[in-house]
């Protein structure tokens, strides 16, 4: 293989679509030519430089609001007993405003624990959002999902919610959140989607004194640049899901993922 | 590529062509520079593309046509407003043996931050983004091609290419700032 050839091949070579005879070829030029060795490296390096520093630019929610409502709508016109089974969140979500209000101004409060982990579960939302990568496990089967966790972890992400027709399962990641490597199931709703992270409650505690009074059933909990919070614990284990859909919505899945076992 | 659709069930169509929108809104974006028009770019594009449906394959590469659609309202756009043609430098017209000569410099990527990256992005000929865009987002060589209308054999010649331009530009970011110890 000559170096111009060497050269041309190597996305192919990076991409994984070379037969296994080029491949070998490739490298045997690679290993003979310091200057495709050294051009090699260069592309190696900027290859890393765009995955990991060329800016996404993802459409804006409201460029996602605008699109579903010119092309979606009618698919999202709403049966009437599902409005009946929306009321119940809604209703919660009306009740909870006063609490929220509250809740959300001392939230905002520098060092204030509740804003502390609302900001991280925004921002690692943001960051899942922004990733050039895909997500590290792609499946819509949470028994694909779950056990892409083990050995990851040094505790079991228990949910048994597996997606459905409204918030369907795309994947999961390993997160650091709040210094710790937590679970991040990563649901959709439409265009927008939504992060749960599952992390040991214990994790949200100690030093940071961070809300040891999370509801057991879902509770939106903080907002921030247009992201919701909604929490919950269960078994010692914290659920916090964060998206850029309406409250409502957050906590109907929130709902369906408690009930679920 | 892209033949007759068979399917004319534009709901789920609709919803699975929507799931694109991120990866269409970064491309419009690096097409023509800012949000605002990058949002209209995609809106019209999804009109065009929603029109069009039937000549969708099902069995296609989805992202793929999306992408093709895009670039053509782009170039339409770019012709209505007078703004001649696309690419008064066509990348087959770079001297080859002086992007080869770059290809042998050590790129040093240390001092390349987000902002240099963009700006030489934006930099480049609008096919040598677009190559390099396409490729980033996994393309194969006879959809990359689809996408920019050429052959599928020019396809790793143009990315290497571009890329090599790319590593140019960049090379007279970092130092700059390192003079200036920012």
């Amino acid at each position: 293989m000559d170096c111009r050839t060497t050269r041309l091949l190597f996305s192919d070579a990076q991409n994984g679509r070379l037969a296994l005879d080029d491949l070998q070829q490739r490298q045997l030029h690679l290993r003979a030519c310091d200057p495709c060795g050294q051009a090699e490296q260069s592309e190696l390096a900027l290859t890393r430089v765009l995955r990991d520093r060329l800016p996404h630019h993802p459409a804006s929610s409201a460029l996602k609001n605008r699109l579903e409502d010119r092309w979606l709508a009618s698919s999202r016109r709403v049966s009437l007993p599902r409005l009946r089974s929306l009321l119940v969140p809604i209703g919660v979500v009306a009740g909870l405003v006063l609490a929220m209000a509250v809740g959300f101004s001392m939230g905002k409060r520098r060092g204030d624990p509740v804003a502390l982990v609302g900001t991280e579960a925004v921002n690692d939302h943001l960051r899942m959002l922004e990733g050039e990568t895909p997500l590290q496990v792609l499946a819509s089967d949470l028994h694909q999902v779950k056990p892409w966790f083990a050995g990851k972890l040094d505790f079991a992400p228990s949910i048994t919610f597996k997606g459905d027709d409204d918030y369907p399962l795309l994947g999961g990641e390993v997160v650091r959140f709040l210094e710790r490597r937590v679970a991040c199931f990563v649901f959709a709703r439409r265009l927008h989607k939504i992060s749960l992270f599952v992390v040991p409650k214990q994790d949200l505690a100690g030093p940071r004194e961070i809300p040891a009074g999370l509801s057991s059933t879902p509770t939106p909990s903080f907002t921030s640049r247009g992201f919701s919070v909604v929490s919950w614990e269960r078994d010692e284990v914290a659920y916090l899901l964060v998206s850029d859909l309406n409250t409502a919505e957050l906590l109907d899945l929130g709902h369906r993922i408690q009930s679920s076992r | 590529m892209w033949g007759r659709r068979k399917s004319t069930e534009d709901a789920p169509f609709r919803r699975e062509a929507l799931t694109y929108v991120d990866a269409l809104h970064g491309f419009a974006r690096y097409l023509i520079g800012t949000d605002s028009d990058a949002d209209d770019l995609v809106q019209e594009s999804y009109a065009r593309a929603f029109a069009a449906s039937d000549q969708y394959q099902p069995d296609s590469n989805l992202k793929a046509w999306l992408f093709r659609i895009l670039r053509n309202v782009f170039i339409d756009r770019h012709r209505r407003d007078a703004q001649g043609p696309i690419a008064p430098l066509s990348i087959d017209d770079v001297d080859d043996s002086a992007l080869a000569s770059a290809a042998h410099t050590a790129f040093d990527c240390d001092g390349v931050t987000s902002a240099d990256l963009e700006a030489a992005m934006l930099a480049l000929p609008e096919t040598s983004r677009t190559v390099i865009l396409l490729d980033l987002q996994g393309f194969e060589e006879n959809e990359a091609a689809a996408v920019l209308g050429c052959a599928p054999g020019t396809i790793k010649s143009r990315l290497f290419r571009a890329r090599a331009a790319l590593r140019e530009l960049l090379k007279d970011y970092a130092p700059i700032r390192r003079l200036h110890g920012l």
